[in-house]
């Protein structure tokens, strides 16, 4: 372990410097009162009444089963979303990062869930989720399947909506993960090729572990977008049928944003930050193991 | 030496962009109102193309009508361009925690009791006691909306209802009489049953739907009011969503759903149950006055007939009825001016101005309402519907929202989708829905 | 043989992105073709691919509504103003955490990266009454001054692409002479061009359409940007479809132009750096 020089320190410190102020500033002081506020019963005027772990009881006790749900929810939802989302982005991306005809265009196309109206995603959705004269129960039937309520039933919500956010976010991590991919020397390739080495083995051997730091931030940021999941989602279901499809984040914001009860949202915010933060640290901790840093 | 020069060059950066948007802060920092300056009253509203220039026209007559009398006040319209009632009220709870609430808004009836409760507007009896000429308004109306044991926190801007809509050209091909439009002997649910039952049919691209009523509280609450019980709540503010008569009312909901003469509020997903009536798919609907508009501009495609709500055999029918309020921000430093202000907007004149608009549903302004009932209604109505219309009025029932009733609502909803499916009867979805009525109840009360 | 299987290759990937490519692109064509039919007929059923005539009423409705170009102007100064304080502050602290040794580096990182974590509900009011406080409501400063001062997720991505950067690059410059702020600026931003290029578009079109923040802080209509103009086609009982879905068309399609520019100035950076490894 080298001495950390004088200047490496200021130097580290001044560029991180501008962060750390606005951290201060723009998350932690008001993070302050939000976590005060969850102790309280706050009217929006004067100042807040202490009520001390009443809201920890209306959260846990009160909506204890709808709160319950939603984390289970949001665990199921991790499960399906961040695998699918990480194969399909990495795949498209591979496949785009070649010379191909058209390759502009299918770019711009795997790009434009990003940018089209969130409601023309959702009537869309809907459309294909109908039960009668929805697109996929069309397709089902031509198999012999019919009749699936994918919104209408507990038990089938929950893939609709995991297919529509993979849908969303593979084309957000598909330009990451070419951002990654062009930053692999070609040369790398060109040596193995000349050593005979099969597109599989290019594969393993030089693709992944170059990219490694960039599929843990996708694997990172998907767990907390996870978290985060609420848009498109809630414009699809909210939440039903039946809470099946109701998550933390939704919570949080009928709580925070349309109740106005702070103190629960800031209850149930502590929460998601434990379970994020914990899911993370894990995430972080274990990624010296594969994460490939070069040095 | 070049190693400060870049870290400067990396603060000029930080400053110029901090500066450049100090810049704009200046330029528009309002004038401070001195002795000569007229006192403004920030008034918010919701900002939707369809309806603002009604508000501005009414907000303008206003205007002048404070100028005439003389008064040193001026009423500003703040737009909030919010998606919906919750973002507007987001905006005003941010600012009211800041301690810049705009003074007087206009608000959703929905969020009434939860501003009410928490005292986040002003009681306003006084002035409705004492200075507002009581015989000009219909105070029926400002009594169900924003009225609290016996306090007013709110003044009506206008009126909506339910009324049952039927499409003419469905009843005329299913070789059937149109639905009552007598309030007093409404077409009774065992005759709707049969009704939608002979307007169902499969046609192109899927089944023509009999009937459609939204199978929320509010509803089912309005039909047990008609059948002689009562609307979610009993007169000590029991929840009573158990009772037979409201279970009555799930049944009959249920049959209609059952037997697919009814779609389900989950498969309009695609498609709303409105937009299945207006593409001629749907015989009849009950639903809000504000398409009153929507279907005079139709009338090419659709010919829409107007009745009174389901009710029981022989007696009168409900209907809920829907009324936004003005309201005043607590904490506001310019209660007497901007009670002025109220009294201009609601004014003959102010109601005139947004009538002359088509904004704002039936006025409460008595001489107003009178005269434009007919002129909202235009032609393209028949005579015998526009009075069922117009008689409505004299039937509304309010929606007995209080400070749990949205929440526990969201929760019904939710919880609906067992009942949608068959895996519980009405009979026991009923008790459900008791037993959330209840524990919010007991919750608020403690 | 060797070029037969390239071949192959080839066009199963093109089939494979078309199909893709084609998913992906659905909703925006219903959102294009929504926006060319009249108000009355956007629901109609059962939805039609096409539905002729195609009308460009709800363009002209957009284009003539009051404020246009003041909004598209306001948007553009939000967006352009953030996406450069962003790039600048996150790179900087990004090259800190990746190659530069200092002290309890790992704690503020985590810090940083933490702040991802807290959901924004709970913030809204907190915030709001901090900038009412120090009179930056109803101006810009509350829309950029806070994602370009702490921003978790770009220092996040722009350091995990610094460290694949090898250290000999930064030895080499030393060497020549290069401070840290030199090095910074000569050797880690032209090396993080693909990365820079990802998060200035992300982050240009976050703000570009940062819907619910302009409404919270700006009351001045002169102020209003182009989402918050965009949404009074809806209102309390019905929404008009086709207008709003113009509206939405019209947001976005300067969104296109810049990503496709990006692109572009993407597969040229790479050629200009040269390659790393």
């Amino acid at each position: 372990m080298k001495k950390i020089s004088r200047t490496e320190n200021l130097y580290g410190k001044l560029f991180i410097a501008p962060q750390l102020i606005g951290m201060a500033l723009f998350v932690i002081l008001p993070l302050c009162f939000a976590l005060y506020l969850s102790f309280c019963d706050w009217n929006l005027f004067g100042s807040p009444k202490w009520v001390g772990f009443e809201n920890f009881r209306l959260v846990f006790g009160f909506d204890g089963d709808v709160f319950f749900k939603s984390i289970k929810n949001t665990v199921v939802f991790m499960a399906g979303i961040v695998p699918l989302t990480m194969v399909f982005s990495l795949s498209l991306a591979i496949l785009a990062n070649r010379e191909l005809r058209f390759l502009n265009f299918y770019k711009s196309a795997l790009f434009m869930p990003m940018i089209t109206s969130s409601v023309a995603i959702a009537m869309v959705w809907y459309w294909l989720f109908a039960p009668n004269l929805g697109l996929i129960n069309y397709m089902l039937e031509l198999c012999g399947i019919t009749g699936i309520g994918w919104l209408t039933d507990p038990k089938w919500s929950k893939l609709a909506v995991i297919l529509m956010t993979v849908w969303q976010k593979t084309g957000y991590y598909f330009i990451i993960f070419l951002a990654g991919l062009k930053g692999i020397s070609r040369t790398y390739y060109e040596a193995a090729q000349l050593d005979g080495a099969s597109s599989w083995q290019q594969f393993t051997h030089i693709t992944l572990p170059q990219i490694s730091p960039v599929t843990f931030f996708v694997f990172v940021m998907l767990v907390i977008d996870v978290f985060n999941m609420f848009g498109e989602a809630y414009v699809l279901t909210r939440g039903g049928p039946v809470y099946s499809t109701y998550t933390l984040m939704m919570y949080i914001y009928n709580e925070g944003m349309h109740y106005f009860n702070l103190g629960k949202a800031s209850v149930a915010s502590i929460v998601l930050i434990l379970l994020a933060g914990s899911i993370s640290a894990m995430q972080f901790y274990l990624s010296g193991k594969w994460v490939n840093y070069e040095k | 030496m070049k190693k400060t020069l870049c870290i400067a060059l990396a603060f000029v950066l930080a400053f110029g962009i901090l500066a450049g948007c100090g810049a704009k802060e200046t330029t528009s920092a309002s004038p401070e109102g001195s002795s000569g300056e007229p006192t403004v009253i920030r008034l918010a509203l919701m900002n939707a193309e369809t309806e603002i220039a009604g508000w501005e026209a009414m907000v303008s007559a206003a205007n002048a009508k404070l100028a005439a009398d003389g008064e040193n006040i001026v009423i500003e319209i703040q737009k909030i361009n919010a998606t919906d009632w919750p973002e507007y009220y987001q905006k005003v709870a941010a600012e009211m925690a800041a301690g810049r609430a705009p003074d007087i808004g206009r608000v959703a009836e929905s969020f009434m009791p939860t501003l009410i409760d928490r005292g986040q507007i002003v009681d306003m009896t006084d002035f409705v006691n004492n200075e507002l000429d009581q015989s000009q308004y219909y105070m029926k109306t400002f009594e169900n909306a924003g009225y609290v044991d016996g306090r007013y926190y709110g003044l009506p801007s206008g009126l909506y209802n339910y009324v049952l809509y039927y499409n003419k050209d469905l009843f005329d091909a299913a070789g059937i009489a149109y639905p009552s439009s007598d309030w007093n002997n409404p077409t009774s649910f065992e005759e709707i049953e049969e009704m939608a039952a002979a307007l169902t049919k499969q046609i192109e691209g899927g089944t023509q739907f009999g009937f459609y009523s939204a199978p929320y509280m509010a509803e089912v609450g309005m039909y047990s009011k008609s059948k002689g019980g009562f609307s979610v709540f009993d007169d000590n503010g029991n929840p009573i969503m158990n009772s037979a008569v409201t279970k009555d009312v799930y049944n009959w909901y249920d049959r209609m759903l059952t037997s697919g003469t009814m779609p389900t509020p989950t498969s309009t997903d695609i498609m709303d149950a409105m937009t299945m009536f207006t593409n001629n798919r749907l015989g009849m609907i009950v639903d809000g006055t504000w398409y009153l508009g929507m279907f005079g501009a139709m009338t090419d495609t659709l010919n829409v007939g107007i009745a009174a709500v389901p009710g029981a055999k022989g007696a009168p029918s409900y209907t809920s009825q829907f009324v936004d309020s003005f309201v005043m921000f607590t904490g506001t430093k310019q209660e007497a001016a901007a009670y002025k202000a109220l009294a201009a907007i609601i004014s003959k004149e102010g109601f005139e101005a947004l009538a002359a608009t088509g904004v704002g549903g039936i006025p409460v302004q008595r001489e107003v309402s009178a005269a434009v009932t007919d002129t909202l209604l235009g032609d393209k109505f028949s005579e015998d519907g526009k009075a069922c219309a117009k008689n409505s009025l004299d039937y509304t029932l309010k929606v007995p929202y209080n400070a749990f009733y949205q929440q526990a609502d969201e929760k019904v909803n939710n919880m609906m989708g067992e009942w949608m499916l068959g895996q519980i009867s009405a009979d026991e979805f009923a008790e459900k829905v008791q037993d959330i009525l209840l524990a919010y109840k007991a919750e608020a009360e403690k | 043989m060797k070029n037969k299987s390239e071949k192959a290759k080839r066009i199963l990937s093109s089939a494979i992105l078309m199909f893709a490519s084609l998913g992906m692109l659905f909703p925006f064509f219903w959102m294009v073709k929504t926006a060319l039919m009249p108000n009355k007929a956007t629901l109609t059923y059962p939805p039609k691919l096409i539905e002729w005539p195609i009308v460009f009423d709800n363009f002209i409705k957009v284009f003539t509504s009051t404020g246009l170009s003041r909004a598209v102007l306001n948007s553009l100064f939000i967006a352009v103003v953030s996406t450069a304080g962003v790039l600048f502050f996150t790179s900087l602290a990004a090259y800190a955490f990746a190659k530069i040794r200092f002290r309890r580096s790992g704690f503020y990182f985590g810090m940083i990266f933490a702040t991802m974590l807290i959901p924004s509900q709970i913030l809204l009011i907190p915030m709001y009454v901090l900038f009412a406080k120090i009179g930056w409501v109803d101006t810009y400063l509350p829309l950029i001054v806070p994602q370009v001062m702490i921003n978790g997720y770009g220092v996040f991505l722009i350091r995990q692409f610094m460290v694949g950067i090898p250290d000999s690059y930064i030895e080499a410059a030393k060497l020549d002479g290069l401070g840290h702020f030199g090095i910074y600026w000569r050797i880690m931003l032209p090396l993080s061009k693909p990365p820079l290029i990802t998060l200035g578009v992300f982050t240009f079109i976050g703000n570009w359409n940062n819907f619910f923040g302009a409404l919270i802080y700006l009351d001045s209509e002169e102020k209003f940007t182009l989402p918050l103009l965009m949404n009074i086609f809806r209102s309390q009982y019905t929404v008009e479809w086709g207008t709003l879905m113009a509206g939405a068309t019209i947001t976005v399609l300067p969104l296109i132009v810049i990503y496709l520019f990006a692109q572009k100035s993407f597969i040229e950076g790479i050629a200009m750096t040269g390659v790393k490894g």
